[in-house]
């Protein structure tokens, strides 16, 4: 990996202590080891706050992918910027709904395409999501890029992060999630 | 030191391009190379990129190593640049390509990606065809027969159920007994090829039996002595595999007192015994049961019909269906929608002159593509469809020594009645017959229906007397428009509209006597 793409990948806030996603690197197996401890009642209780904190990731994500539609068509940098971070943390609440994944650390956005086998349009977005994030990186970090320095356009990239974020809806309402 | 890296560049995207091109089947791909602080990309630049052309991206950078510069690093985006003249785009040729073959649908059409690629039919025919059951699928040559009995074939493959394809075609015309020895023998060996151990054993002993009775000889009371033991080898296969499926595919072309006999003596070895039966025909030429001898399947006893046909008595779904495939077709290929090489008027028309047929219609749209494209036109126009329906004429006189060989020369030269009643006599392309006249003159229609030369517009209206029902027909499009052009014909409507009966009611009555002599 080259120092560009190291400094681009700076990690998001941890979670404030006390908090279930600090209590262990993955909340699912924390469940799984405790689930003949804890009454079942209890188990719901964690089932219902990795659920929250699911959806508040996508919540943060859809928020980062709106204020990237409402910027001006001149800010390209910022608008690809936001859009990557739509997308980013919108994966990530698929994650931790699924596989109890939650990371902090910076690597984790070399796992942008880590979605579920049956997630849908899977090759598009194993393409092109990391794509945007090559471009958020160019984008944030290149003071000589200019915009046709995009892999993918603007109003590419916003289609992309529309139909991603429409995919990962459906996905987490299939499961159960009231988005 | 730069010229040398750029060689590299060009050689290892080359490579990549390479491979793209063979997997998409595009002639031509359009790409720029982005060089950017980080490293080169690699950019294909697609009409319309679709979940297909990411999968190949996908797997092409999985398979690429490390010492091409490409790997992981070659994305795709959408092509912005309106091109001049959309029928020169490479999405267009290759749209040509892939109707073209899958204009003829055998059991290695579309290889795996044939449930992917599988258009369902308006009528949901799909539930039938994989029911436990036996079907008869009838309808023109062209109107998704095969398809439809490839689908169940498929769903077959997939839950790993026994299943034999035996194409009739093969046996085109035979009417002697040997042709029973032989179809038993085409199943049998397929079937052994899936079994094993004391099943294997006995499926080989029955074809050295079929075998014997090929090169000797041998009497319909021979064969029904073998009946009982396939039967007994058929059920020991079912008991693993909880059922056997038998596809025969055009059924029509046999003789059609070995149509009966064939369907007898599989019936007599399938029947309660969860093998089952699924057969392809033409309607009018396709004969499966014999009343007075009560011999072959009879339906709906002992099969299930599934119309895949209702010529142009259904305009509107004709219309959906024919939408739907060509869209698919079009994707598939890269292009945004069928719209996007022509306007709604040219498919509305495409499926009135294909009279609702799905072949017939891809076959005369890939024509009428390439006869536009000639000219430079830059989306396909109606008057090319009508030049490339003519020269579909041909082809469906051509059909004519497939499907009823032993008939041809009549038939032809009842059409040509048919035909000078309407473009010398009467000048118009549809007519109407009455129903229960002349019983072999009518069979005779029908024949002409089977082989697409003419089309029904309505199965019965009572245009004078309420006793007197008549059939709405009209001659089929290629014999009179394009380079046939017969600009004194009134045209019964151009498009797939809902037809009025006032309309029907007007039209020229056809004497069937004209016809006799050739029934």
């Amino acid at each position: 990996m080259s120092r560009r793409q190291d400094r681009a990948t700076s990690p998001p806030l941890p979670v404030k202590t006390p908090h279930l996603l600090n209590a262990g690197s993955n909340c699912r197996k924390l469940l799984a080891e405790l689930s003949g401890i804890l009454p079942a009642s209890a188990n719901e209780l964690i089932e219902d706050e990795i659920n929250r904190n699911a959806i508040a990731l996508f919540k943060l994500g859809e928020g980062h992918f709106l204020f990237a539609k409402g910027l001006n068509k001149a800010l390209w940098r910022q608008k690809i910027s936001r859009l990557y971070y739509g997308a980013y943390n919108a994966r990530r609440a698929i994650n931790l709904h699924g596989s109890g994944k939650y990371s902090v650390d910076v690597s984790d956005h070399k796992n942008i395409d880590s979605l579920p086998g049956s997630f849908p349009n899977s090759s598009t977005y194993s393409v092109q999501l990391p794509t945007l994030r090559n471009d958020r990186n160019l984008a944030d970090y290149d003071h000589e890029a200019v915009e046709a320095d995009l892999l993918i356009s603007v109003e590419d990239a916003e289609d992309l992060v529309t139909q991603f974020l429409s995919d990962v809806a459906n996905y987490l309402t299939s499961k159960g999630l009231t988005l | 030191m730069k010229t040398d890296r750029l060689a590299v560049v060009e050689r290892d995207a080359q490579r990549v391009i390479s491979l793209f091109k063979s997997r998409s089947m595009f002639h031509e791909v359009i790409y720029t190379i982005k060089d950017r602080a980080d490293g080169p990309y690699l950019v294909l630049e697609l009409l319309n990129p679709t979940e297909r052309f990411y999968g190949i991206v996908e797997n092409i950078s999985k398979e690429l190593v490390d010492d091409n510069l490409f790997a992981g690093r070659v994305t795709i985006k959408k092509r912005f640049k309106p091109p001049v003249n959309r029928l020169s785009l490479p999405e267009t040729a290759l749209l040509q390509k892939v109707i073209a073959e899958s204009l003829t649908a055998t059991s290695s059409t579309f290889g795996d990606e044939y449930l992917d690629r599988y258009i369902r039919s308006v009528s949901g025919a799909e539930e039938q065809i994989t029911a436990r059951s036996n079907n008869i699928v009838l309808g023109r040559r062209g109107s998704g027969k095969s398809s439809l009995l490839l689908y169940a074939m498929h769903k077959l493959k997939e839950e790993q159920t026994p299943y034999t394809w035996t194409t009739i075609q093969t046996y085109e015309g035979r009417k002697d007994f040997l042709v029973v020895v032989d179809i038993f023998l085409d199943i049998v060996s397929q079937l052994a090829a899936k079994c094993a151990g004391v099943s294997l054993m006995e499926m080989q002993l029955i074809l050295s039996k079929l075998e014997g009775f090929l090169d000797e000889g041998c009497t319909e009371k021979q064969f029904d002595v073998l009946v009982p033991r396939v039967r007994r080898a058929f059920s020991a296969v079912v008991r693993g595999a909880g059922q056997i499926v038998l596809f025969l595919d055009d059924i029509h072309v046999l003789h059609e007192t070995m149509q009966i006999m064939v369907l007898s003596k599989l019936y007599s070895i399938t029947r309660d015994n969860s093998v089952f039966l699924k057969i392809s025909g033409i309607e009018q030429l396709a004969k499966n049961w014999n009343a007075s001898l009560r011999k072959g399947i009879e339906t709906p006893h002992d099969a299930q019909v599934i119309k895949l046909d209702h010529n142009l008595t259904m305009p509107g779904k004709s219309l959906d269906h024919i939408s739907s495939i060509l869209d698919a077709r079009a994707t598939y290929c890269g292009l945004p929608s069928i719209g996007y090489i022509c306007g709604s008027e040219v498919i509305q028309r495409l499926v009135w002159v294909a009279a609702g047929v799905p072949r017939d219609a891809l076959s005369i749209f890939s024509s009428a593509a390439s006869r536009a494209a000639i000219k430079d036109q830059k989306r396909v126009s109606i008057t090319s469809v009508n030049e490339a329906a003519s020269v579909m004429a041909e082809t469906k006189i051509n059909d004519l020594a497939l499907d009823a060989s032993d008939r041809k020369p009549k038939i032809e030269e009842a059409f040509d009645v048919v035909r000078k009643f309407c473009i010398s006599e009467q000048k118009k392309n549809a007519f109407l017959v009455e129903i229960g006249s002349n019983g072999p003159a009518m069979s005779l229609v029908k024949e002409l229906i089977g082989l697409r030369l003419l089309h029904i517009l309505h199965e019965g209206v009572t245009p004078h007397q309420a006793v007197r029902r008549y059939m709405g027909l009209m001659l089929d499009y290629g014999f009179y428009v394009g380079i046939r052009a017969a600009r004194s014909v009134d045209v019964f409507q151009k498009e797939p509209d809902e037809i009025a009966a006032k309309d029907l009611r007007n039209l020229p009555i056809f004497p069937l006597n004209l016809i006799a002599p050739f029934a």
